[in-house]
């Protein structure tokens, strides 16, 4: 019994004043399992973003079928390429503004502050941290909705390394005492490799199925990078990065 | 200030009366209590008429601004409004209405609804896609989008019209107390004008610009501060 069932015939954008028409995703089927994590690779552009919306409900214009184990629904978390915070809202604020008010709200939001490591911070706006920092307070702010499922866009993306990395492991850390199930869009394939359970391998427009890759490395294996590199060498194909600044840092332009 | 007295001295006419004869007016009038009565009803119609205009034009404003559709339709009239001669607007509720204090007030803001409507219509149409894509996901609900995502992007549209807002009422409410009331600041002019009395005249005027400055800066200033708090 799968918590996911995705079976997508067609998602195609109509063209528009500029733009023409284009098929983004075309017979495309896979399910997920309760608290599995599921990395989905692919080329930039490929319609990752795209079948993220879809499931999350942004867009319900595609032929074909979505459906989510009962109550999941009310429990989904996105993280977006771009933090997506309120600019005129507190870091406090926006976490809580997912809650209900009053005092086992507040313990909630301070308790995730705390696991986020943003705890001294929690009344700066966002434009007062870094991008880093941000991202740390949107993934906080999944997790106040209690996530069963959580989509994750690319959502380390421009940051350095190493502050990629900490996040990665942040986000392990949460998820060892959550379970829940996680799509995670990446076009990195050594990051897919540290963190699924089970890799997607998707081709680009219209994004069809290509590949499946369950990933059997020890916890031990996945921080070690020669490790990942060799099994990445052995199963995985490589994209180049999704153009940076398809969404703006701050979360202000329309696309 | 200066300029003003050597003009007076100089002209030495009462078509132009020197500071100290409007000083003169306007200590006499404050002190039969007739400016404080007038001014504060006066003020009285301009909070009522500007709010109203307020609320129901940002509620066309937001409306048109997210429904193109609508939109498309509505612009025509929307021009109309905007274009429509105070005076006429102010006549013909005159007329339809009677001369009372719900005709004065409605002509006031009907004559606002259209800026504040086009105003924020420019803001509402400039709302991020991002932000409210996240509040749904996160099912905020109408009430929580409204007060959280978009009233703050709309928030420097508001803050404009409030602005050329509260300027253009307080001078309708001049002419609609003019035309068709028996008390306000208007009403004391246009009895000054007959009279002639340029001293009086200036020193009403001079009060009530003094009364908006302080709404500019006890209301509106402190009002935007805190609005604008989050820009680093």
């Amino acid at each position: 019994m799968s918590a996911l069932n995705v079976s997508i015939t067609r998602k195609f954008y109509p063209p528009r004043a500029a733009a023409a028409g284009h098929l983004a995703i075309a017979g495309l089927e896979f399910s997920v399992a309760e608290s599995e994590f599921v990395c989905i690779l692919g080329p930039s552009g490929c319609g990752k973003t795209t079948l993220l919306n879809l499931i999350a409900g942004l867009d319900g214009g595609y032929e074909g079928q979505i459906s989510l184990a009962g109550g999941i629904a009310e429990h989904l978390a996105y993280v977006f390429q771009t933090p997506r915070l309120l600019p005129w809202r507190t870091v406090r604020e926006n976490i809580a503004l997912l809650l209900d008010h009053g005092e086992a709200g507040t313990h909630i939001v301070t308790g995730l502050i705390a696991a986020v490591g943003l705890e001294g911070f929690s009344d700066a706006y966002p434009g007062q941290l870094s991008l880093g920092m941000q991202r740390r307070a949107a993934l906080a702010r999944a997790f106040a909705r209690d996530p069963r499922i959580l989509l994750m866009d690319e959502p380390f993306v421009s940051l350095d390394e190493a502050a990629a990395e900490r996040l990665r492991a942040l986000l392990i850390e949460i998820l060892a005492e959550r379970p829940t199930i996680v799509l995670f869009v990446t076009h990195d394939r050594r990051e897919a490799a540290k963190l699924a359970d089970r890799i997607l391998v998707l081709s680009g427009a219209p994004a069809t199925l290509v590949d499946e890759v369950r990933v059997t490395l020890s916890p031990a294996a996945r921080t070690d990078p020669d490790r990942i590199e060799a099994f990445c060498h052995k199963n995985l194909p490589t994209f180049v990065p999704d153009p940076g600044g398809r969404e703006a840092a701050n979360g202000r332009t329309k696309t | 200030m200066a300029l003003w007295w050597l003009a007076a001295l100089l002209i030495d006419s009462r078509n132009l009366p020197g500071p100290g004869a409007v000083l003169a007016a306007l200590g006499e009038a404050a002190v039969s209590g007739e400016l404080h009565t007038h001014v504060l009803i006066t003020l009285a119609r301009v909070a009522v008429s500007f709010t109203l205009a307020m609320v129901i034009g940002t509620a066309i404003g937001i409306f048109l601004g997210r429904k193109p559709g609508a939109d498309h339709f509505f612009d025509g009239w929307l021009i109309l409004a905007l274009n429509m001669p105070a005076l006429v607007t102010i006549i013909l509720c005159y007329i339809w209405f009677g001369l009372t204090e719900v005709a004065a007030i409605l002509a006031v803001t009907v004559n606002k609804i259209p800026n504040v409507a086009v105003t924020v219509r420019e803001g509402a149409r400039t709302v991020s896609r991002e932000l409210t894509e996240m509040a749904q996901v996160y099912r905020f609900g109408r009430w929580k989008t409204l007060r959280h995502v978009i009233g703050p992007q709309l928030n420097p549209f508001i803050s404009a019209s409030a602005r050329t807002g509260l300027a253009l009422v307080w001078k309708i409410v001049l002419v609609v107390e003019l035309l068709g009331r028996s008390n306000g600041v208007g009403f004391q002019l246009h009895l000054f004008f007959q009279l002639f009395d340029i001293a009086s005249i200036l020193a009403y005027a001079i009060a009530f610009i003094v009364v908006v400055q302080m709404i500019e800066i006890f209301l509106l200033q402190p009002w935007d501060r805190a609005a604008n708090r989050w820009r680093p």
